[in-house]
């Protein structure tokens, strides 16, 4: 490590520090009942909409405190957590936050924006919102670490765990903002196939499965339509996703789009899979 | 869907709310994150473009109830008149203050404008982000401050008053109220400065579309033309009434200042986008407009400048044309033919006094005393010294002439290399214009050395060298520079009256200036000196070994010159016809055995050369005895006087004669020329050092006139008297000094003889190597090749070519009319 890095490193970990002994904060994010101080130098660098209540003739900018009524204390906490150190923790736990009664006409109760009384978020759904959350207070790097992170575990995880998060993906931000919709249906894509993979063997439960996930997805486009159109798009676009080895071996994703005919990897034009396949497909001798 | 739809109304009431807050400047109470939030809402609800939309309503609403009337009371009648129309019958200070309270209510509205719609901005911030930027639309803040310009600065105001025959627009009315005020402040006005540039700044922010594309500023667009326009009728205004009514000292001073000040302007009243623009702008109109007519003026244009060293003046002259003309065209000029004016006038001076300057040794008459006296106040020289003087006078006017335009260069024109090589080309043209500037230099030269050694310290010593390398340089005719340092340094060497140090140092300037074939003959000379003291000193050794002790002690020394080194004038091998006749003049029997020991001695090591003695050349110490006057019992005269005479060799052979001569007899000129075979010319010069100069009078003349004449008898001066033991008979010679006209065509004769010879090799070796050559190409090459020692002229290549031809070194080519061949 040089010692630039470890300049960088001990910077981080001084402010943090700071941050943690309430030391020289001079601005303050609540959030219902909670109270984060922080340093403006901290949080204007990194977003521009903190930049403007801080530095505008606001009321904020007087009394040097930022409420945020409509978000989640949990959510602003792990912002906070990753305005400070880069990163923020999604384990599962009990999500406990009541909302509040709306102090506005703004609130409602039905809208994705508002959460249930009492809910357990999954990792996957933390994501999402954090991503939701990083796009309203223009945090760029907040979004790009949340849509990473939820790529990463989108294909590890079943497709109703996946699905479920989609509600979050594409009700909490506008059409234009692509980034996690995007990952969010090719992850759908992958999906039922890792669903599949469970009845391998069985043609009774695998037709049973095929079923319950088709159910799935139709519940999820009933309840958001734009996913499914998205869905039909990316089928238009790309037809067939597959591991691409040539890919993965100079580092990037190894889930690249291939054509659907002859299966030749579009990103880097190799044909991966032609041995394998050959070898699955050659006449015995 | 439908509570979506619901939720717009709400968040708009607060968002609206809070724009009249904002613009009532009542944003204090206001929270951000609520009116973001609902901003924010409202474009996830995919309402942005209705908010787009409604905001853009909102301000433009707000700008016709609640900006525009404010603007428009201050746009009054007597305003347009004053701006548009310059109505006469408002005092300046009326104008100044309606304009500045104009513009300062412009700035207001602006002001509170741009902040509003900066906080708007800020609410509306996820608006742009999401929305505007997707749709391709001005941001919100561009949409919105260009308001100002759609309703303000392009408002038509379609006055009731007649004389507007076409529509205006405020615009016109805010550029002519700013220039107005910009020129008050040229000419002298104090204006608020900072409010000037606060509306500059405006425009600058302001855009001609909402698209906000860099060069469509309005201040680029529609206010710096304008701006340029009229400090061009302004500059131009002014340069004409300098032209009429000032001087060009003056003018510069004005243009340096304008300069200035125009270039503050831009940082503390426009802008500093129009530094390089306003600049051309003054530039041309008040430096280049009338540049010519300034330099020309009388009494201060720049003959003058230049001839009262007005180093400012020509400062900012330099700086000034520096700025528009890199090429110095309009200076270089004047400069130049400035140069060629006064270096002419240098010579016309000269030959004022040189004309009646007779060729040699003559008396000099009355009028060309006086002119002397005039010249300097010393005594009245001789002639000759009169030459000698005017050819210090011209070299060192050349001189004080380059040293001043040296001095101009450095001080004023930064060393400006396009300058330098146009003043060296004018020097070196008036120089080489001057057809004695050759033999005046090294005459300068001469001056220097012979008196440097004794009066000058070695820095003034190097100083003059300097100067003299300086002059070197520009002369082109450098053969007959040499030719004539030949000479000057023979003298020199021969007289003894010079520092040998002085003159290598010298001649090895030259060397490095002019290379070595210059020089050689020169080093050939010191070299000869060299072995000549040691040969008299082995001889003397030789004398005294033998033991041949003569009773009359002469003691010889000798300078052994080889011919072809050392001009042929000292060599006694002048080629004028009537010295042509010219034999051995007759040396005195003492003498003679003496020249014959030596010659024996020499020949011991050198044999089959040839001596000759040049008696014109050398010099004698002569020990004389006066006896005493008889008669005379006190004074000097009562005494037996020895003294010791130094004279020439010929003055030697002259004063031996007097030896044999019993007391009171006299010999006549014609007897004395017949037993020594002197030359006439050096008799006469001889007699009249021994006869006339009082310092050494050893014979007396008959009749005690002035000059030598043929018919004059001589005797010998019993009743000479001198204060010092040691006499030097003063030489009265022409030889070291200016030549006259007659001497001067023989030398050019002889030098275009030379030059002959040198074009003829030349020719030939460039024939030699090319075997067969077009003309033209040939006299190029020969003057290429010729150019480090004169300039050859075309004809004279020409006519020997042709002599060449004539003698089959070459044949013209069958054919080709232009072209030669070599023949072998």
């Amino acid at each position: 490590m040089d010692s630039g890095t470890d300049f960088c490193t001990g910077f981080v970990t001084e402010i943090a520090k700071a941050r943690n002994q309430d030391e020289f904060t001079d601005f303050t994010l609540t959030c219902g009942p909670d109270r984060f101080p922080v340093h403006k130098l901290v949080i204007c660098t990194q977003s521009k909409v903190f930049r403007a209540a801080c530095t505008g003739q606001f009321k904020e900018a007087s009394t040097g405190e930022l409420d945020m009524p409509e978000d989640d204390p949990a959510m602003v906490a792990r912002m906070v957590e990753y305005l400070y150190s880069g990163k923020y923790e999604a384990a599962e736990v009990a999500e406990t936050w009541i909302s509040p009664e709306p102090e506005t006409p703004l609130g409602d109760a039905s809208s994705g924006v508002t959460i249930p009384e009492t809910q357990r978020l999954t990792p996957i759904r933390i994501h999402a919102r954090m991503f939701a959350l990083a796009d309203k207070y223009d945090i760029r790097g907040l979004q790009l670490h949340a849509s990473e992170q939820y790529e990463k575990l989108a294909t590890t995880i079943r497709a109703h765990q996946l699905l479920d998060s989609i509600p979050d993906v594409y009700d909490l931000t506008p059409e234009s903002v692509r980034r996690l919709r995007d990952k969010a249906v090719m992850a759908a894509r992958l999906a039922p196939e890792g669903e599949l993979d469970h009845a391998l063997g069985n043609p009774t439960l695998r037709k049973k499965t095929a079923r319950a996930t088709a159910d799935m997805f139709r519940a999820v486009g009933e309840r958001n339509p734009e996913f499914l159109k998205d869905l039909v798009a990316s089928y238009i676009v790309v037809s067939s996703v597959r591991n691409c080895n040539y890919c993965a071996a100079i580092g990037k994703p190894q889930l690249q789009p291939m054509k659907a005919t002859d299966y030749r990897c579009v990103t880097c034009g190799e044909t991966t899979s032609k041995s394998s396949l050959q070898k699955r497909y050659a006449p015995r001798r | 869907m439908h509570k979506e739809a619901s939720e717009f109304e709400p968040c708009w009431d607060i968002l609206r709310s809070a724009m009249t807050d904002i613009h009532k400047k009542n944003a204090g109470s206001l929270s951000f994150e609520q009116l973001y939030r609902a901003s924010y809402k409202i474009v996830l609800r995919k309402k942005g473009g209705d908010l787009y939309e409604r905001v853009k309503v909102f301000e433009e609403e707000w700008f016709r109830d609640h900006i525009m009337p404010r603007i428009s009371e201050l746009i009054t009648n007597n305003l347009i008149n004053v701006a548009l129309i310059q109505a006469p019958g408002t005092s300046l200070h009326e104008r100044r203050q309606m304009g500045e309270k104009f513009l300062r209510g412009v700035r207001d509205a602006w002001k509170d404008h741009n902040m509003s719609m900066n906080m708007i901005a800020d609410i509306l911030m996820y608006l742009d982000r999401a929305y505007t930027v997707e749709t391709k639309q001005p941001s919100i803040f561009a949409a919105t401050i260009s308001l100002f310009r759609n309703h303000i600065l392009r408002n038509t105001l379609s006055s009731s008053q007649e004389q507007f025959n076409h529509d205006f627009i405020v615009f016109d009315i805010l550029n002519a109220v700013v220039l107005d005020l910009i020129n008050m402040e040229r000419d002298g006005d104090i204006i608020d400065r900072n409010l000037l540039k606060q509306i500059t700044s405006m425009l600058e922010d302001l855009y001609e579309t909402d698209d906000e594309i860099g060069d469509q500023r309005l201040y680029l667009r529609v206010f710096e033309p304008r701006y340029l326009q009229a400090s061009r009728a302004f500059y131009r205004q002014e340069c004409e009434k300098l032209v009429r009514e000032s001087d060009a000292g003056s003018w510069l001073r004005h243009c340096r200042r304008r300069l200035n000040e125009e270039k503050d302007r831009c940082g503390t009243t426009v802008s500093l986008l129009t530094s390089e623009k306003i600049a051309k702008v003054v530039e041309s109109e008040l430096v280049m407009a009338k540049l010519a007519e300034f330099l020309a003026m009388e009494g201060s244009g720049l003959k003058v400048m230049i001839d009262n060293d007005r180093v400012e003046d020509l400062s900012i002259l330099y700086e000034l044309i520096a700025r528009v003309d890199p090429s110095m065209t309009p200076l270089k000029g004047t400069l130049q033919s400035r140069i060629m004016e006064l270096g002419l006038e240098i010579e016309k001076n000269l030959k004022n006094t040189d004309f009646s300057a007779p060729s040699n040794g003559g008396g000099a008459d009355g009028e060309e005393a006086a002119e002397t006296a005039e010249k300097s106040k010393a005594q009245p020289l001789t002639a000759a010294a009169q030459q000698t003087a005017a050819a210090i006078k011209w070299v060192d006017d050349v001189l004080f002439l380059k040293d001043k335009f040296d001095n101009l260069w450095t001080n004023c024109f930064r060393e400006d290399l396009i300058l330098q090589s146009a003043i060296t080309k004018s020097f070196s043209d008036f120089i080489n214009m001057f057809n004695r500037s050759s033999e005046y230099v090294s005459l300068f030269i001469d001056d220097n050395l012979k008196r440097g050694a004794k009066a000058k310290t070695d820095a003034e010593v190097d100083v003059v060298l300097d100067k003299a390398i300086v002059l070197l340089r520009y002369l082109t005719d450098r053969d007959m520079f040499e030719r004539y340092y030949q000479k000057h340094l023979a003298k020199r060497l021969l007289r003894n009256g010079s520092d040998i140090d002085t003159e290598k140092d010298m001649v090895s300037r030259m060397k490095s200036e002019m290379g070595n074939a210059f020089t050689s003959k020169f080093e050939g000379m010191f070299k000869d000196m060299e072995l000549s003291r040691d040969l008299s000193e082995n001889y003397r050794d030789h004398i005294r070994q033998l033991g041949d002790v003569d009773t009359q002690k002469i003691d010889l020394g000798v300078h052994v010159l080889t011919l072809t080194t050392w001009p042929p004038e000292v060599m006694g091998r002048s080629t004028t016809q009537e010295d042509a006749s010219k034999g051995q003049c007759n040396y005195p029997p003492n003498i003679k055995r003496l020249q014959d020991s030596f010659f024996k001695f020499y020949l011991k090591d050198r044999s089959g050369r040839v001596l000759t003695w040049v008696g014109s050349a050398g010099t004698a110490d002569i020990r004389c005895t006066f006896p005493k006057v008889p008669g005379k019992e006190t004074g000097p005269l009562s005494k037996e006087r020895r003294y010791e005479l130094n004279v020439s060799t010929y003055g030697m052979i002259i004063l031996q004669l007097f030896n044999d001569l019993a007391e009171g007899e006299s010999l006549s000129f014609e007897e004395i020329q017949a037993k020594t075979n002197i030359p006439p010319q050096d008799l006469q010069r001889n007699l009249a050092s021994l006869s006339i100069a009082p310092k050494a009078r050893v014979l007396l003349k008959e009749p005690a006139s002035k000059s030598v004449k043929p018919s004059d008898r001589f005797s010998f001066n019993s009743g000479f008297v001198s204060k010092s033991i040691k006499i030097k008979a003063p030489t009265i010679t022409s030889i070291s000094k200016v030549e006259g006209d007659e001497e001067r065509r023989e030398t050019e004769k002889k030098n275009d003889q030379t030059r002959s010879h040198t074009i003829d090799a030349a020719i030939v070796r460039i024939m030699k190597a090319r075997k067969q050559f077009g003309h033209t190409q040939l006299t190029t090459e020969v003057i290429t090749q010729l150019a480090n020692r004169f300039k050859p002229e075309i004809s004279l290549i020409k006519k020997r070519i042709e002599d060449l031809l004539g003698r089959d070194y070459l044949e013209r080519v069958e054919g080709e009319p232009n072209v030669y061949r070599y023949l072998a």
